[in-house]
């Protein structure tokens, strides 16, 4: 044995509780973890189960090839994983990547590579078996959610950004103009949303800083970036030269009206509850690798970071999130093959700092606009998250747990879970649904149709409907219910009062009232 | 048990001559008529109606589930013979109704939309009923109102040409066909002795509203003129730029045609992927006089039983009996399929009888159906 793996054998067997032995592999358990050892050489006879053995057999080992440790799925979870990787960065300024594998007895589990010549480092690798990954932490560990099954996943999906763009407070101010026309021609809007801006840009500095300002330009460059983020989230249209709502804005502003909630501080700037979880839901179904990825690096920089730093890391965390997701997801190869698309897009940045100012700088911003970081060391430059920041985490981490997906569930989530997610993360104490409650459920789904009436009869679309019904449940009512519940309950014989159909093309459907009631 | 497959099998055990639900629409005018569904159809006459006795043109919107019968409607308009019965009844000028989907193969969409409407009413068809309007009025009259009604010097002189075209010289006649489809070399101009091509996507919109003011002038010819635009909603599925052209191609269209033509758009009340609905296509301008909408909505239980008997009966041999036991197992199967639509109903008792066919059945009974229901695709328990 070289001196190098020897000097690690004994930091590694000074606190270790017990030691086993399958094949090539030796498992190391300690109080808190467990770390496996992959040597080349056999040190016992053919076994076909893991065999407690003792320390001074280790002497024979040759060479130890790789260092992992293991957490168990199911039993653990993907919080200590976090913990494990934010200890890490401390040490080495490095992230760590994980795999999920399967042992001998089927079980699951993260295992997390870690190069030889970090563990060396005595220090780390002394506090490494010590410490308690699950102990004195700010994530969750336990969520009441809906467990998911048979998942319908999406590519990871992200979208393209200007650096521009860092205040939702606009993106509110622009989707409110419609209130006053019912659509822009697209060669005056730019220029339209320049002077309504101007009343606002005294509230923009005093909200945290005027990044962001959208000022009077000669071509309307200001706005554009705005007008293309609400495209990209799919709450503006553009058609025959005109912008209009689409049926996710014309939401927006009904809801928004309806609910008529204050803003924080008085200020257009400090979004209210319901702007916050309007725009996570868009955040979740059209940004989700970017928003996800964005919180692990946070975190793992020790919730203690700055813009530069998460920069630093993004491209390479974002690759290596990318082919964990073609490794590990169930999506289709199609999918997946998309996914290679987008590596070979990523690795091709060739100034990846100028990429990043357009990437992270605004998400800092709308993660700040959403309460999910603390605002306080922001104005002192650190980026850390908020308490909600870190429950949103807590959230996504759950769902991995529970379902190995990562990038891919954010459709999952929005119908299943988003409600009781938006309940936890913002503190809000509503109540779970009750079947009792179904009378205020069909009398939301009624409203819709004159709040959403088009010039089709009879007839709402069903999302807009839905998130009508769900938003004002949670805010008017204190009732948690999610999209997917009402659309089982549309569906289901319990529903006399409506015709539905849902069109899995479009992902979303109709509902039309019963004529005879 | 099956029977085997030898000469007795025939819908004649059933009492009927064929079995009376389809799976696609009818193409043979005689298979095409109207079953249940009796609030729609009135609904389609009272416009017709209207527009056979008043001025105006108009938008109409026919709104429906997938296979809730426009296409069905709009065919039955276009190739039976009641809109005949419905100009005698009203003693007014016949009414010329076509049907054209909504073009989505080609780049030049407008020109595709010229194609099928002129697929439907054709070129030779439309000298015809010039040369009968001569006759009606004058040759004076008519270059008047060519006139008047073509909003543009060169098709007005091509339709100057066109009443002078002399059938009998095909290779004249074609010529100006191909003029029309878009042909604008130098030997066509030349030959027709006319100066531009029809190429812009207005000239046509004034080519076809000429056609339509001048042979419904004064409702001497025909009282009204329909145009069903068939599958409308998949306009989101066409490419940006060329929905914008058809949809400013469609309102120039109709700002050039102000009087005696209805427009039925048929929309399938789908879901669209970012918009609620389709008024953005539309433009303010044929939203705002798309006031009329007709509603193909589903049928009730009971119009539904209306339904299949009507058809049943279309198709039954003399005066023999249903081959249902009671209504009830019709009302049975009905139930049992979700969301009613005419297509639903069809694809469901289409394989009623086709199983009933196969095994030798004389009566469609509940038990029957039950035996058979794994079949049924939309059957829900």
């Amino acid at each position: 044995m070289d001196i190098n793996d020897k000097k690690l054998l004994d930091i590694l067997t000074s606190y270790t509780k017990n030691i086993y032995i399958l094949e090539n592999t030796i498992i190391l358990e300690y109080d808190n973890i467990t770390i496996s050892l992959e040597i080349d050489n056999q040190l016992t006879k053919n076994i076909n189960e893991y065999q407690n053995i003792s320390i001074s057999l280790l002497k024979k080992i040759k060479t130890i090839e790789a260092i992992s440790i293991n957490i168990l799925m199911g039993q653990e979870y993907y919080n200590k994983v976090l913990n494990i990787a934010q200890f890490y960065y401390e040490f080495f300024n490095k992230f760590i990547y994980i795999e999920i594998h399967y042992d001998e007895c089927s079980h699951q589990y993260y295992k997390i590579n870690l190069p030889k010549k970090q563990l060396i480092n005595e220090n780390f690798t002394k506090q490494l078996i010590k410490k308690d990954f699950t102990e004195d932490k700010e994530l969750l560990n336990y969520l009441p959610f809906f467990p998911l099954n048979n998942l319908i996943l999406d590519i990871p999906r992200s979208i393209t950004t200007q650096t521009k763009v860092r205040r939702f407070g606009y993106l509110s101010i622009i989707l409110e103009m419609f209130n006053d026309s019912r659509y822009y021609p697209s060669n005056i809007f730019n220029k339209k949303i320049e002077q309504r801006a101007l009343q606002y840009n005294k509230l923009l500095q005093d909200y945290i800083d005027d990044k962001g300002l959208i000022n009077i330009s000669k071509t309307g460059n200001s706005a554009k970036p705005y007008i293309d983020l609400l495209i990209s989230l799919k709450l503006l249209y553009y058609q025959n030269h005109t912008y209009q709502l689409s049926k996710y804005g014309k939401t927006y502003t009904i809801l928004f009206s309806k609910l008529d909630l204050n803003s924080e501080e008085g200020n257009k700037f400090a979004l209210n509850i319901f702007q916050k979880s309007f725009y996570l839901w868009f955040l979740l179904q059209n940004d989700m690798l970017y928003l996800f990825a964005l919180l692990e690096i946070i975190y793992i920089q020790n919730n203690d970071t700055t813009a530069g730093e998460i920069k630093n890391g993004f491209q390479e965390y974002i690759l290596e999130s990318l082919e964990f997701t073609i490794k590990y997801s169930k999506l289709s190869t199609k999918s997946k093959n998309e996914i290679n698309k987008i590596i070979t897009r990523i690795k091709r940045w060739g100034k990846p700092e100028v990429y990043l100012e357009h990437i992270v700088d605004p998400r800092i911003n709308w993660l700040l606009d959403l309460g999910l970081l603390n605002k306080e060391k922001y104005l002192l430059k650190r980026i850390s998250l908020s308490k909600s920041g870190l429950k949103l985490l807590s959230c996504f981490g759950y769902f991995f747990d529970q379902s190995e997906e990562k990038f891919t569930i954010s459709r999952e989530l929005r119908c299943h879970n988003f409600f009781n997610i938006i309940n936890i993360i913002y503190d809000i104490n509503a109540k779970e649904i009750q079947k009792s409650n179904l009378i205020l459920v069909e009398k939301y789904i009624d409203e819709s149709f004159s709040l959403f009436k088009t010039i089709a009869p009879n007839r709402v679309t069903a999302s807009q409907a839905v998130l009508y019904t769900c938003y004002m449940m949670l805010f008017k009512e204190n009732i948690i219910v999610n999209f997917c519940t009402i659309k089982q309950y549309l569906s289901s014989k319990n529903n006399q009062k409506f015709i539905f159909d849902w069109y899995k093309t479009e992902n979303d459907g109709s509902i039309r009232r019963k004529n005879d009631l | 048990m099956m029977v085997q497959l030898g000469e007795k099998m025939t819908y004649e055990t059933l009492r009927l001559t064929e079995n009376p639900f389809r799976l696609t629409p009818p193409l043979d005018q005689k298979e095409i008529f109207w079953a249940g569904m009796h609030e729609v159809k009135d609904n389609i006459e009272k416009r017709i109606k209207i527009a056979m006795r008043t001025q105006p043109s108009r938008i109409v919107l026919n709104w429906g589930s997938y296979g809730s019968g426009k296409t069905h409607a709009s065919l039955y308009f276009s190739k039976t013979n009641r809109l005949e019965e419905i100009s005698a009844d009203l003693g007014a000028s016949p009414a010329k109704s076509i049907k054209i989907t909504l073009p989505r193969s080609s780049n030049n969409i407008v020109q595709e939309f010229l194609r099928s409407f002129l697929g439907q009413y054709s070129l030779e068809e439309i000298y015809a009923d010039f040369k009968r309007l001569e006759e009606e009025f004058n040759t004076e009259k008519l270059i008047e109102m060519i006139d008047a009604f073509s909003n543009d010097n060169s098709i007005a002189d091509a339709f100057k040409k066109f009443i002078k075209l002399d059938l009998e010289n095909s290779d004249e006649f074609n010529k100006f066909k191909n003029y029309i489809y878009g042909d604008n070399t130098k030997s066509t101009l030349t030959y027709l002795g006319l100066p531009l091509g029809l190429t812009n996507d207005e000239q046509i919109a004034n080519f076809l509203a000429t056609i339509i003011n001048c042979i419904t002038y004064e409702k001497k010819l025909y009282s009204t003129f329909l145009i069903w635009l068939d599958e409308f909603e998949d306009i989101d599925t066409v490419k940006k730029s060329l929905a914008d052209r058809f949809t400013t191609f469609l309102r120039q269209f109709i700002d050039k045609t102000p009087n005696n033509l209805i427009l039925f758009l048929n929309f399938t009340q789908k879901a669209f992927m970012d918009i609620e609905d389709l008024s953005i296509y539309l433009g303010e301008a044929l939203t705002s006089r798309a006031k009329a909408k007709i509603d193909f909505q589903n049928p009730t239980i009971e119009e539904a039983i209306e339904y299949v008997q009507e058809l049943c009966k279309h198709y039954q041999k003399g005066s023999s009996t249903n081959p249902f036991d009671t209504d009830a197992t019709i009302k049975y199967a009905l139930e049992h399929i979700g969301n009613l639509t005419a297509r639903k109903i069809n694809e469901t008792f289409s394989i009623i009888f086709e199983m009933a066919l196969l095994e030798g059945k004389e009566q469609i009974t509940q038990e029957f159906i039950d035996n058979i229901k794994d079949e049924i695709i939309a059957w829900e328990e």
